[in-house]
């Protein structure tokens, strides 16, 4: 193996630069919009390291909808609070962390590399290509994700329903006082929310959301981006057959242009009432379904129907990239404090 | 050194800095904030590790895949619990100032 390139080196001191100012500075914003720097980094490592699905799904996921989330969380609040006064003890406190740290970064490398030089831990590549004869997609990564170890997409497209499912819940259980006219606009909103059409829908939104008028810029924006967005979604799920991409990558600039709407206050009235709920859960349940049905007629929890391998594995990956949308757009609206626009219409 | 070297010494820096300041820091989006980097340090080990061989290993593509997504979901949930937190302590505050008010009030008239 040789050493590291000059390509190397530069990615991996900018990762690091980024990430301690990220971490040092004291105002929130300059942290964040920092971290959204070190995610650009990162996607470029993940192309160094020869990862470009990862290197996707960073820029998309990672950095896309992590820095959405994080930058509308602390906008309105920029200062961070009061320092606690106890200096001393916090500089021991932080003097022993670092060294901690110091040591947990040598343990790690000398594992590693002891782990890397025994010889047990061979790749799999070998194994996947054996196996890639049987797979109904082309691309080794949607194959191991969708057939080899499908298990884990499935709790982990399971672990974004619960982090929505909780969030939500979180941000809308609402002080006692307000709770009675909540529920009123809850009940009134469901019959609004499911009756809409989306592109309706979504202007209605607007209308009605109007006290602050978007940005006109952003509105315009949003008119020529979103049918490209929306192509671009459909390419990258679908590419994920047979070369980068898939329905993460591809749920995730969904989510994109659901928040880029959000900003110019017209969210899509798909995500509202019982369309949202079913929305976020489509992805698992055809999941569960799909596997369910290899259960019965082929004998294998989670394999994907015999016969039908290739259509059922990309309906599988449409559901998961609709829900994965739908679920981070559902969470940013939420960090967002606008639940009851989640419920139903009502402006918050 | 080799690259495998060099990536796995700045993935475990980067997991150590996001630990230390998650351990450490007082504010809690910082907390966020810091275990995002240090779940990208993971990531970096992870596909450092993938990139060993000649044909990178899919298997560990995957899982640092998952990864990214499991971050954004802890983010978002950890995003809501942390804004929840400092509004209670923030109307906490207020409720104290304000009773503090009260009682000067009284102590005020009974001269």
């Amino acid at each position: 193996m040789t050493g590291p390139g000059i390509v190397d080196i530069a990615v991996g001191v900018a990762v690091l630069v980024a990430a301690a100012v990220a971490l040092a500075v004291r105002d929130r914003l300059t942290s964040v919009v920092t971290f959204i720097l070190l995610g650009g980094m990162l996607a470029l490592l993940w192309t160094a390291v020869r990862a470009p699905d990862v290197a996707l799904a960073e820029a998309a996921i990672g950095t896309g909808a992590t820095g959405a989330l994080l930058v509308d969380a602390v906008a309105d609040r920029r200062s961070t609070q009061a320092r606690s006064g106890r200096g001393r003890g916090r500089l021991v406190a932080w003097a022993a962390a670092a060294t901690g740290g110091a040591g947990l970064v040598v343990a790690l490398v000398a594992g590693v590399l002891a782990a890397d030089g025994s010889g047990d831990a061979a790749p799999l590549t070998g194994a996947v290509n054996e196996a890639m004869s049987s797979a109904a997609v082309g691309h080794d990564i949607t194959a191991v994700l969708l057939d080899f170890r499908a298990y884990d997409t499935l709790l982990e497209v399971s672990v974004i329903l619960v982090a929505v499912v909780g969030a939500y819940a979180l941000a809308s259980a609402v002080p006692p006082g307000a709770a009675a006219g909540h529920a009123a606009d809850s009940s009134a909103g469901h019959a609004v929310g499911s009756s809409a059409g989306s592109s309706a829908g979504s202007a209605a939104g607007s209308a009605a959301r109007g006290s602050t008028p978007p940005a006109a810029t952003l509105v315009d924006f949003l008119r020529v981006a979103s049918p490209v967005l929306l192509l671009l979604a459909a390419w990258l799920l679908f590419a994920g057959a047979y070369q980068p991409g898939g329905a993460f990558q591809g749920g995730a600039m969904l989510a994109g242009a659901a928040i880029l709407a959000a900003g110019a206050g017209a969210a899509p009235a798909l995500l509202e009432g019982v369309a949202g709920r079913v929305a976020v859960t489509v992805g698992p349940l055809a999941f569960l379904a799909a596997g369910g049905a290899g259960a019965l007629l082929a004998g294998h929890w989670l394999h994907m129907p015999p016969g039908i391998e290739a259509p059922a594995t990309v309906a599988v990956e449409t559901a998961l990239a609709v829900s994965i949308g739908a679920g981070l757009a559902t969470l940013f609206l939420t960090v967002r404090r606008r639940p009851r626009q989640i419920i139903g219409g009502d402006p918050a | 050194m080799t690259a495998l070297a060099w990536y796995s010494a700045v993935g475990a820096t980067l997991f150590a800095l996001g630990l230390v300041t998650m351990l450490v820091a007082a504010d809690r989006f910082r907390r966020v904030v810091a275990l995002n980097v240090a779940a990208a340090g993971t990531l970096v080990i992870l596909l450092a590790v993938a990139g060993r061989s000649a044909d990178a290993d899919p298997v560990l593509h995957v899982l640092a895949l998952t990864g990214i997504v499991i971050t954004v979901a802890f983010t978002g949930f950890g995003v809501v619990l942390a804004r929840r937190i400092d509004d209670a302590e923030a109307a906490e505050a207020t409720e104290t100032a304000e009773a503090a008010g009260a009682a000067e009030e009284i102590d005020g008239d009974q001269p």
